[in-house]
């Protein structure tokens, strides 16, 4: 009687020891959204409408507003942070490949990239987001105070973002549409910083002693490096990599001509391009 | 006549019946304190409020020794808090089993929870103050101990225990069953237990556990002079973790077990945090009487230990834990500092809107487990590796050691002693990938390098072999991922001691020699620490291969002597000197990188001295200690994500000087035969004398860096160094009734080596009258946790059914329910500004690092129900 108590108890305790972490890749949850679902497409406006109503906030150095509106943007992600060359925001376009809108989303999340890809489809719920100018590049956040006491348009919290977002159908890199520099260098910077170039050059490093993209050792105070890119056919054009993108280490060769791929965006009244990942670096 | 043989008999027999009964009317009420108070001690209770650091050792001391009333009870009374005594690190408390050490040697600590749920087998022990001599061991700074684990030691009968509990487990079965000492002259003697929670039956949310023990012990006398024993135990364990946290998070979440650890996928509870550990062990003892006066011990142990400790991990990608210290309100808002320039009416609005989503649901301040799996579906489709994934941190240990003792009785009052310890241990440390979380591509490559070094280039990889041979090769569950290595220690030992007894005096001396060799072997080639031509073409091996070996040579001596001046009262003193080895675990700079032994390696040394007081009569029994520790030339290790500059880091202290001094109180009061009174008290401090010298490397660079850290002042962590007690303890008709208060005060939290960093807290300024460089230091002081008052409670009956008897006791645990009572934590190693990448002070933080560090609290009211039964 005892032996079967003694079986029976070791029984019971092996049977109740099963593992408790296991299985979890058996039934993974597909369903989930970061985004939010319920959102329903109404007064949707054009992003150069959005800018054209708050432009002396976007253009005013420092300053922002609350969009009070119920409306909405719909477009498309044509630039993430995929490459931590630009660190917290996306680039979304609106409007035709003739006459289309730009504007810069800034969020507080790092990888935005994880969750969203270039060529993706959203919707944007506008009311109660703030709009402002950094350096003069219409973007979407939240007031940030930084620590001299600079107010001015900064990032919206990850939550707000993805509150705001949905999805519209899978992601399509068609849709990028990528023009040539020389094409674009004389347009208005109000409508088209933003828009996604592509630009043969030599690249002349801002310390010729450091043939690199981005040296920590170079970097100002907003952790970045400005070289400049000898543009082919004439003309200069400041290129910025920040000392945290993948791809800072870059060897430069002097004098090689690259064809470079990126985000031509303005620094007040120039144009400064931006290279997003490794592969957008061509020899 | 046959009718007054009968009465006869029956009368025999009768008679020790009725004096068992008696006796066991005492012992029994006395085993049920014995099991009261071994459910409580510390050793039993805390196994998921561990540092990063203390991942795979429960870091308490398991001190006792019944001629002295405090150290009898400080494991029992104040291990809610986690009370370390002397607030030594338990590196020294010594445990041997059967005569042979068995302290991890890599890090010289052991692991209590590895003779869990076995306590049948465990009760069995000697334990020892720092200053008794016995018969086992020179004892060690924090005590030692020696469990006996031979069977015909162990309790006969069956036993059967069922337990309920709202602690780390929630339900407890066990059995024993011993035979005793047989006509024959075997024992046999075996245990088997299983402790079960799950995450939702466990008091502290997001945490499981999940345990089966098992222990058998088999002697046999072979003749009056020889006997062999055989046991084996293992206990192998699953268990989820707890995370410390910040008061702001304990606010947010309105609970102070909070547990960060944890989060839901597909609606169900999941940890990140779960530990797995095994370590089947046997040991063989041979028992050898030579002759009346002289004995010989000796036991050999053999053990493997498998222990892994996952992790959730990121990559290129959001730092995921949910109390990471972006997403607090307070990152938005100064609320340490209203006149910070940085707080505006915005920034109240972006804390409103951070609280409300922390306070809104129990998800919301977890991990959001499918959003992980949605991140790395996204890279999947970008063809990128994953963004999050689990690791398993592995440290496997093969050990086998050696411990022999013979013991002299040279005349009736003086003893000799002589004894050896060999040990060799191969500890091997490897990371494995231990879930891809969805994601299809993960490479061994170190992500914290890219930027710094190109994608692809050799200092991206975490094993250069890897790029050479394998090409670009995608690694999956169970591949091996940032490091793997081993370490090789082998030790001797020898110790000699001597005791007699003189007059009124009993006296003892001991000493002790001992030679320590280590080394590594990598097993990775690690592209930030590669192998390479030294200027004679001779390969040096920098992180692949076998690093040159160290060797140590130390020793001590102990002096004590007791001194009976009569009428109960008497004096106890002793003094050491020792130096020890520096232990593995400590002597790499980094060794998930490369084969560097930390420079200014030495033995560190300790003095110690003790004077005891105590006086033992009908009424009293009285114990008061004062003790000074002084210990320099130390060295400490610890290593750690550095969030400040995006890489791992490596910390090695070294001259490491400081002191631990105090006084301990423990009277019990013998009020009646069945009522008594416990008080006890300490007053201890500990500080570090100097500032040590550091050197930290970041696995992002591969250099060391030199600094000093600023730490003199700073304090032991995570215990506290006053603590007050009384008990009172009442028996009548089998029942025993207890009543605790104990109040515990100055707990300090550990602090961080590199908030205190020569170049963190150092100013250089010209002096305005002279022109001279002046530099003036801002050390913070060290960050405190909050003590307070905790009333426990203990009863038990016994009853019998038929002849059997049954125990029932339930425990109380902090009754007032009082949970601000901080256990222990740590300082956060960050600084409340940013750092950019070339090493230059980026903007202030909002957030204040400083104003919070993570911490532990004490469980509100907790129980646990046992009932025993034998038969």
């Amino acid at each position: 009687m005892k032996k079967n108590y003694i079986l029976l108890t070791l029984a019971l305790g092996l049977a109740a020891s099963s593992c408790q972490n296991n299985g979890w890749d058996d039934d993974p949850y597909t369903g989930y959204t970061i985004w939010n679902k319920t959102l329903q497409e109404h007064n949707v406006i054009s992003i150069q409408e959005l800018k054209a109503k708050y432009s002396t906030y976007i253009t005013n150095q420092n300053q922002f507003a609350e969009i009070t509106t119920d409306s909405m943007l719909r477009g498309t992600v044509i630039c993430t942070d995929d490459g931590g060359n630009l660190t917290q925001q996306i680039v979304l376009q609106d409007g035709t490949r003739q006459n289309p809108g730009f504007l810069i989303i800034g969020v507080n999340m790092n990888a935005l990239y994880n969750f969203i890809q270039p060529g993706q489809e959203i919707l944007f719920n506008l009311k109660g987001v703030y709009i402002g100018g950094y350096g003069q590049n219409a973007q979407l956040g939240y007031p940030n105070k930084n620590a001299k006491g600079v107010e001015r348009i900064g990032r919206m919290t990850q939550q707000d973002f993805w509150s705001r977002v949905k999805f519209l159908g899978a992601p399509d890199a068609s849709r990028v549409d990528t023009l040539d520099y020389d094409a674009v260098k004389n347009l208005n910077k109000d409508q088209w910083a933003g828009c996604i170039v592509r630009v043969r050059g030599s690249i002349t490093t801002v310390n010729p002693e450091r043939m690199v993209l981005a040296a920590p050792e170079d970097a100002d105070d907003g952790n970045g490096v400005t070289n400049t890119i000898n543009v082919q056919g004439g003309g200069k054009l400041d290129l910025r990599t920040s000392t945290y993108a993948d791809f800072a280490s870059y060897p430069i060769k002097e004098g090689h001509v690259y064809t470079l791929y990126g985000v031509l965006s303005r620094h007040i009244d120039n144009w400064q391009f931006s290279i997003r990942t490794l592969s957008d670096i061509v020899e | 006549m046959r009718r007054k043989h009968k009465l006869l008999v029956l009368a025999l027999f009768a008679a020790p019946l009725c004096y068992a009964q008696t006796k066991t009317d005492t012992t029994a009420v006395s085993n049920l304190e014995e099991e009261i108070q071994l459910e409580n001690s510390s050793f039993v209770l805390s196994e998921s409020q561990l540092n990063q650091d203390d991942d795979q050792t429960v870091n308490v001391i398991q001190v006792g020794s019944a001629n002295n009333v405090y150290t009898n009870n400080i494991g029992y009374l104040w291990s809610p808090v986690r009370f370390k005594f002397r607030a030594y690190d338990s590196r020294y408390n010594d445990v041997y089993m059967n005569g042979v050490m068995v302290n991890n040697i890599e890090n010289g600590r052991f692991n209590f929870s590895t003779i869990g749920g076995m306590n049948d087998a465990t009760r069995n022990q000697d334990a020892v103050s720092p200053f008794e001599d016995n018969s086992f061991s020179i004892a060690n700074l924090g005590g030692s101990n020696n469990y006996d684990f031979r069977a015909s030691m162990l309790p006969a009968g069956h036993k059967a225990t069922l337990s309920g509990a709202n602690r780390n487990y929630t339900l407890r079965g066990m059995y024993s069953y011993g035979t005793g000492l047989t006509d024959k002259g075997w024992a046999f003697f075996g245990t088997v237990g299983y402790r079960w929670a799950n995450m939702q039956t466990a008091a502290v949310k997001g945490t499981f556990y999940n345990s089966l023990s098992y222990f058998l012990s088999v002697e046999k006398v072979i003749n009056d002079r020889h006997s062999i024993n055989l046991a084996t135990w293992g206990n192998p364990t699953e268990r989820a973790q707890q995370g410390a946290s910040t008061d702001e998070a304990y606010w947010l979440a309105n609970d102070r077990q909070y547990n960060p650890y944890w989060g839901y996928q597909n609606g169900k509870m999941r940890s990140s945090r779960v530990v797995n550990n095994y370590e089947p062990t046997a040991l063989l003892t041979w028992d050898y009487k030579i002759n009346d006066k002289m004995k010989l011990t000796t036991s050999l142990i053999g053990k493997y230990v498998m222990y892994s400790a996952t992790r959730l991990q990121y990559n290129d990608s959001q730092n995921p834990a949910p109390d990471y210290w972006k997403n607090f309100p307070s990152s938005q808002y100064d609320v340490w500092d209203i006149e910070n320039i940085q707080n505006w009416d915005y920034g109240i609005g972006a804390w409103q809107s951070y609280y409300d989503y922390w306070t809104r649901s129990d998800a919301n301040r977890q991990i959001d487990f499918d959003r992980l799996y949605a991140a790395n579906r996204t890279n999947n489709a970008q063809g990128k590796d994953a963004a999050y994934f689990i690791t398993a941190r592995h440290n496997d240990n093969l050990n086998l050691r050696l411990g022999s003792t013979f013991d002299y009785s040279i005349a009736k009052n003086l003893k000799w002693r002589v004894g050896l310890q060999l040990g060799t241990n191969k500890g091997l440390h490897y990371q494995t990938i231990d879930d891809m979380m969805g994601a299809k591509y993960m490479h061994n490559v170190n992500n914290y390098a890219i930027g710094t070094y190109m994608p692809g280039s050799d200092h991206s990889y975490y094993n250069l072999y890897d790029k050479l041979y394998n090409g670009d090769r995608i690694i999956g569950v169970g591949d091996y991922f940032g490091y793997d290595y081993s370490i090789i220690v082998r030790d001797v030992k020898a110790w000699s001691s001597i005791s007699w007894d003189k007059g009124i005096g009993h006296y003892f001396a001991s000493a002790k020699i001992g030679g320590t060799q280590m080394w590594r072997n990598g097993y990775m080639n690690n592209g930030i620490c590669p192998n390479y031509a030294d200027g004679n073409g001779h390969e040096v091996r920098f992180s692949y291969g076998k690093s040159q070996k160290a060797g140590f040579l130390d020793g001590g001596a102990k002096l004590g002597a007791t001194f009976n001046l009569g009428r109960g009262h008497g004096i106890n003193l002793g003094a050491g000197f020792e130096t020890r080895a520096p232990y593995a675990s400590t002597a790499f700079v980094s060794p998930e990188m490369n084969n560097n032994f930390v420079k200014n390696l030495y033995n560190e040394k300790i003095v110690s001295a003790e004077l005891g007081y105590h006086l033992n009569n009908n009424w009293l029994q009285l114990n008061v200690t004062g003790y000074y520790t002084h210990t320099f030339d130390g060295t400490d290790w610890q290593n750690f994500y550095f969030d400040d500059v995006n890489s791992f880091t490596y910390v090695s202290l070294t001259d490491i000087s400081k002191s631990y001094y105090g006084v301990e109180v423990g009277a019990k009061f013998k009020i009646t035969s069945n009522l008594d009174i416990t008080a006890m008290t300490t007053w201890s401090d500990n500080r570090y004398d100097k500032d040590s010298r550091c050197v930290y490397m970041l696995s992002t660079q591969g250099t060391e860096n030199q600094t000093i850290c600023h730490n003199e002042g700073m304090r032991e962590g995570s215990t506290p160094l006053s603590a007050y007690s009384l008990a009172v303890n009442y028996r009548i008709n089998r029942w025993y009734l207890s009543l605790i208060g104990n109040y515990y005060d100055r707990i300090y939290l550990s602090y961080s080596p590199c908030q205190r960093y020569e170049e963190n807290v150092a100013t250089v300024t010209a002096d305005p009258v002279t022109g001279n460089m002046v530099t003036t230091y801002d050390v913070p002081e060290q960050s405190r946790g909050k003590g307070g008052f905790m009333l426990d409670a203990s009863i038990g009956k016994q009853i019998y059914i038929g002849n059997h008897p049954m125990s029932i006791n339930l425990t109380l645990t902090n009754i007032l329910n009082n949970r601000s009572i901080c256990t222990g934590g740590f300082e956060q190693s960050r600084s409340n500004y940013s750092t950019r990448k070339n090493g230059t002070q980026g903007n202030e933080r909002i957030y204040d690092f400083r104003m919070n560090p993570k911490k532990f609290y004490a469980q509100g009211i907790n129980f646990m129900l046992n009932i025993n039964y034998r038969f």
